[in-house]
């Protein structure tokens, strides 16, 4: 089932990413790729997420177009979240991507 | 910190969201472009922000994403206006205070001058007074050009102005003609003495002698306009002729044929006398000041006066001090309210007697100083015979000091008779032509 799904996302978005690099646009908006900014381990700035599936204040789960991610942490905390992005401040211990 | 206050002036609620799927309700308030910020997870709850538009838009998420809100706190103006909404007096001291400020900001409440050296400002402000310009006057009254007018009319080394209102200031900025400030400076240098610069005014036609002002020996002299009159070695009266402005021109046979008339100019250098006397009385009152003192604080507004305490007294001999500070809005703004002290110091009255050596002390330091400022006009002292001598009553130094000094003063020519025809003598810069005429 999982390769027989690869096998028909994944032409697109190779097809895609070529289009994105041959026309020289931002591969975040072509894609719809999500943009991570860290400073240091203490602010996280995310744009292109889709939504908050979890969120204490050890863990924050967000998805986006390339799956779930997952930021662990102390004292988390959402300092804004707008539509367009949101930004996470904390002790940041770990940035992971599920797919 | 603008996004804060912007924050805070719009108002916004702290809002707590409880549920069975709290972030459900955060996604959709995302897809519906309602701004959350400061989201703090609890214990299956979220507390967040949200601005007052915002929260009346959540009502159908909540219905769909089945979660619950409670307002935890109202927090920005509009929630305050509301709060204090029955202080009627506190809305009305607001109004007043918004109304008050915008009719001061209908009168001048300072003048600022600029770029004038020669001028204090104080002259330029009274001078506007002078002409109803002063502080605590209606801008709408301010006609600015009639000040820049007025300005130049009055002061003739004043060669530009400009006066604009900025704010609840009069500006006024002023040019002063440099060159004339410059030439006021020459005049001071030479303290009276020709110096070459005056040979640039040379078609004056108006011819100035050189006499001596006081009785000397000429020492030198040394003419640069003008027939000297006296040599090195002559012995000169006040008053008498040093140097001639009035020029001979002598035809072919040596007669005076006319003269040619100048501004005397000379370097001349005498030796005279002076006479030097100072006296110094042998006592002196001593003031012995008691231990007590009387202050008296006052406040005075408009001329009136309101006092604490007082300074009236019995004592013969009192000293008064006085200190009194006015109060300003602006640089040079005085309001008609002033506040201050007076002390009285009673003093005990003593005539002492100076020793010797004091009265020789005190007028020897006067007749050094009396010496500098002698030497820094330019006198050189050769001899002095000052000696100090005491009196029953006062000690008394004087004396004859032999100095070299500068001497001559300008006067105004008595014209000469000119045995001449008065054409020739109209002719004051070509008279070589006229001395070939006469003499073909």
């Amino acid at each position: 089932m999982r390769t027989k799904n690869q096998e028909h996302s994944d032409p697109p978005h190779a097809f895609r990413s070529k289009i994105a690099e041959a026309s020289e646009l931002p591969k975040d908006v072509v894609l719809g790729q999500p943009v991570l900014t860290v400073l240091g381990c203490m602010e996280l700035n995310i744009e292109n997420y889709r939504g908050i599936i979890e969120y204490t204040d050890c863990l924050i789960r967000l998805q986006t177009k390339a799956g779930q991610i997952r930021v662990k942490g102390k004292a988390l905390h959402i300092e804004y979240y707008t539509n367009d992005d949101m930004k996470v401040t904390g002790q940041i211990e770990s940035i992971e991507y599920k797919h | 910190m603008l996004f804060k206050i912007l924050q805070y002036i719009r108002g916004y609620l702290c809002i707590r969201v409880t549920g069975y799927s709290a972030e459900r309700f955060l996604n959709a308030c995302r897809y519906r472009q309602i701004k959350l910020w400061d989201l703090k997870p609890l214990s299956g709850a979220y507390e967040m922000n949200i601005s007052i538009r915002g929260f009346k838009q959540i009502k159908p998420v909540l219905r769909k994403t089945g979660t619950r809100v409670v307002i935890v706190r109202r927090i920005g103006f509009p929630f305050f206006l509301y709060r204090y909404r029955r202080r009627k007096l506190f809305f009305a001291g607001a109004g007043l205070c918004l109304l008050f400020i915008f009719a001061l900001s209908k009168f001048v409440w300072n003048i600022d001058i600029r770029g004038n050296l020669t001028r204090t400002d104080e002259t330029l402000i009274e001078f506007l007074s002078s002409k109803d310009i002063k502080n605590g006057m209606l801008i709408s009254d301010v006609d600015c050009a009639r000040i820049v007018k007025d300005i130049r009319k009055e002061y003739d080394d004043i060669i530009w102005v400009s006066a604009s209102i900025e704010g609840t200031r009069l500006i006024i900025q002023v040019k002063e003609n440099e060159d004339s400030i410059a030439a006021a400076d020459d005049i001071d240098e030479a303290s009276g003495v020709k110096t070459g610069e005056d040979e640039e005014t040379e078609e004056t036609t108006e011819p100035k002698d050189i006499v001596a002002d006081t009785s000397c020996t000429i020492t030198s002299i040394i003419t640069r306009k003008g027939v000297p009159q006296v040599q090195p070695g002559a012995q000169v009266e006040a008053g008498q002729l040093l140097v001639s402005g009035q020029v001979p021109v002598n035809n072919d046979a040596g007669e005076i044929t006319g003269y040619q008339y100048q501004e005397s100019d000379a370097d001349i250098r005498g030796q005279a006398f002076l006479e030097y006397k100072d006296t110094q009385s042998l006592t002196y009152e001593q003031k012995i000041f008691s231990t007590t003192e009387k202050k008296e604080y006052f406040f005075r507004l408009f001329g009136y006066r309101i006092w604490l305490g007082s300074v009236k007294n019995d004592y013969e001999n009192v000293e008064i001090y006085s200190e009194e500070t006015r109060f300003q809005l602006s640089e040079n703004f005085y309001l008609p309210i002033s506040y201050g002290h007076r002390e009285a110091h009673p003093y005990k009255s003593k005539m002492k007697a100076y020793k010797k050596e004091e009265i020789q002390r005190i007028l020897t330091e006067r007749f050094l100083t009396y010496c500098e400022d002698l030497e820094k006009k330019g006198v050189e002292i050769i001899e002095n015979d000052v000696k100090i001598y005491t009196g029953s009553k006062e000690a008394e130094a004087r004396g004859t000091l032999t100095v070299v000094m500068n001497i001559g003063t300008s006067r105004p020519a008595q014209p000469l008779e000119a045995e001449v025809l008065p054409e020739e003598n109209e002719q004051s810069g070509e008279e070589m032509n006229g001395n070939d005429g006469s003499s073909d």
